[in-house]
């Protein structure tokens, strides 16, 4: 075996410039999947770090399981005012409705620590710097909302009874402050006089308990003062670890089967379709780039054993028998590839370098379609996966060649020219 | 049949089709060699002495007749047996020395014992080197074939073919392609292994050659004289 390496060394290091460019061409087809690769996991971490804050958390949404999978799943959520039930309602499908006493038993499952709700949107008729306007207003639930929710206060504080929380919409309509009032009026022509206590602050757009998009938000106890029907968009269960929030869900959704109950580990599971789509997508142009390189490698060991036909008549006339000269092209090709995968790691990441320049420079990341900034990541496995996939192309496309020179007549080799 | 054959051709001929015709390169040649015997090949280009240096160096196969080589008959033998033979029995030397160019003189005389698995890396250097002395090139055995004279390289050549202790050792044209000093250094080297008892077929026109072969075959038209 070593000499069958000693000589496989010797040719390949023999002809520089076709090993150069052979190696080359390996080295930036296994680069550029890499560098794809590094981008695909790149999403993949800073989709489970935004997710990770909920990983102990289960989410109970007002819809059958079976709606939630065939509508656009995994978006939504209980942020953006409901934004999964609005886009349901416009497509006519039918929802359940949680009510207090529905939000009740369920927020007392044994294993729920804390909890959060939202009401679905109500519209209102307001008055507010004298003029009559109709808008929607959430009811929300503080205690929860400081735990589990997102909002985050600009100014002011939580709403009381009688009080409402201004979101930024409200602000963008008008100037507001802090102790301003706003009046809303209920079916019945009842006036009820709100003063602003908070200011919804600018926040991050993020999956879960994300702000409203409504220009107030205001307690349940407030909401009950104008309208009967407060049901809720969804609820937050948090528990104390991933296995608990399981349990949970497992036995909210066998109570309640007409209600959808989600998890971490549904949510992922939904990202990582979408992601896996995504990646199969940007892989499947590495693919294209390893075919051509795998090409190049055939192309060199075809080239190289025509080359050395006369060589191989000299072995076989010698004793070589037909498996040390197919051992040795194999191991030739099997060079190529690992000095190839080698340098392709490290062409992978200087390309996944640019990547990241690109991405976090020039702010491209949200063009492809990630949740917020996220950097190239290359895991640590991809490193010898993509040197044992790189020797195992050039194994393969250089097995026909070897093959070949492996079974010349010695007669006939010994003579070649 | 004797021990002492060590080759032995029964009816032997070799037939290549070319196109739509037969050409019958060899036809039905009988033959013993003895052991320790050395004879002498001669015979016009196109008369069939490659032919028949093929087959007894088993490298090649008779469409008819028999090879037996110490005995056994290589016809029925299959292509890694072949090799196998080609290793442990017969030594090649060629006109054109048909040295292994990445391998330095050394290695290219260890080649048959690697291909044969023979002795440890250790013990096949030893005697490669051995085998380089004693053809007076040991000094030369790091060498790459391109830094050789003519002459030293068909000596590595020999040292290759003996190294194993070949049944027979077949030399097509040994000096075809050298000057005629270098080519009577290398006749010494043959001259010497025949008087060690060294089996030899020489395919040759040289008649130093004839002169010092205990028997001279020639061959025409696929036929022994």
């Amino acid at each position: 075996m070593r000499e069958i390496a000693t000589m496989a060394w010797r040719h390949t290091s023999r002809r520089q410039g076709r090993t150069t460019l052979t190696v080359l061409g390996i080295a930036i087809g296994f680069g550029a999947i890499i560098a794809i690769l590094s981008l695909s996991f790149g999403v993949r971490r800073s989709v489970e770090a935004t997710l990770s804050p909920i990983a102990s958390d289960a989410i109970v949404l007002p819809v059958p399981r079976e709606v939630y999978d065939s509508s656009s799943a995994g978006q939504g959520g209980i942020g953006q005012g409901g934004g999964l039930l609005n886009r349901l309602r416009a497509s006519r499908i039918e929802t359940v409705g949680i009510d207090q006493e529905i939000f009740n038993e369920i927020i007392s499952t044994p294993g729920v620590v804390s909890h959060m709700g939202r009401s679905t949107p109500i519209p209102v008729r307001a008055i507010w710097r004298d003029r009559e306007i109709r808008m929607t207003v959430t009811a929300i639930d503080p205690e929860g909302e400081k735990t589990l929710g997102q909002i985050v206060l600009d100014s002011g504080s939580w709403p009381g009874y009688m009080e409402g929380l201004a979101s930024q919409i409200l602000l963008r309509l008008r100037r507001v402050s802090v102790g301003d009032g706003i009046t809303l009026v209920s079916d019945e022509g009842e006036r009820y006089n709100l003063t602003i206590s908070g200011i919804v602050g600018q926040s991050r757009e993020a999956r879960f308990g994300a702000p409203p998009n409504v220009p107030l938000l205001i307690t349940f106890q407030t909401a009950a003062l104008f309208t009967n029907d407060t049901s809720f968009s969804g609820i937050v269960l948090s528990t104390n670890g991933m296995a608990e929030a399981r349990e949970v869900a497992d036995a909210v959704q066998s109570g309640y089967p007409n209600l959808t109950v989600l998890t971490f580990e549904d949510f992922t599971e939904t990202i990582e379709r979408t992601l896996n789509q995504y990646s199969l997508f940007l892989l499947s142009i590495g693919v294209l780039a390893v075919a051509v390189a795998a090409l190049g490698s055939a192309n060199t060991m075809v080239v190289s054993t025509m080359e050395r036909t006369r060589e191989i008549g000299i072995m076989k006339a010698t004793g070589a028998k037909n498996g040390f000269v197919l051992k040795g092209f194999l191991l030739e090709s099997a060079l190529l590839g690992l000095v190839g995968g080698v340098v392709g790691v490290i062409f992978g990441y200087v390309g996944s370098r640019i990547l990241e320049y690109l991405v976090v420079r020039l702010n491209i990341g949200r063009l492809a379609g990630a949740a917020a900034g996220f950097s190239p990541y290359i895991p640590l496995w991809l490193i010898p996966f993509s040197i044992i996939l790189a020797v195992t192309v050039t194994l393969i496309s250089g097995s026909y060649p070897a093959w070949r020179a492996s079974r010349l007549d010695p007669v006939e080799a010994i003579r070649y020219e | 049949m004797s021990n002492d054959v060590v080759v032995s051709l029964v009816g032997v001929s070799k037939i290549y089709k070319i196109g739509d015709q037969l050409l019958r390169a060899l036809d039905r040649v009988d033959l013993q060699i003895q052991r320790g015997e050395t004879l002498a090949l001669m015979g016009p280009s196109g008369s069939g002495k490659s032919t028949l240096l093929n087959l007894i160096g088993c490298m090649d196969k008779p469409s008819e007749g028999k090879v037996l080589i110490e005995g056994k008959d290589i016809t029925s033998l299959t292509h890694d047996e072949l090799a196998e033979t080609r290793a442990l029995r017969i030594g090649m030397v060629f006109q054109f020395f048909n040295l292994i160019s990445v391998l330095t003189a050394v290695e290219n005389v260890e080649m048959p014992m690697v291909y044969a698995g023979i002795g440890t890396r250790k013990t096949r250097r030893e005697k490669a080197t051995e085998a380089l002395d004693a053809l007076g090139i040991a000094d030369k055995a790091n060498r790459l074939p391109s830094q050789l004279s003519g002459g030293e390289r068909q000596r590595v050549a020999i040292a290759r073919a003996i190294i194993n202790k070949p049944a027979i050792l077949l030399a097509d044209e040994p000096t075809g392609n050298l000057d005629s000093q270098t080519g009577e250094m290398v006749l010494e080297a043959l001259r010497r292994l025949s008087a060690q008892g060294q089996t030899t077929l020489i395919a040759t026109h040289d008649p130093d050659v004839m002169a010092y072969a205990q028997r001279t075959l020639n061959i025409k038209d696929g036929r022994l004289a």
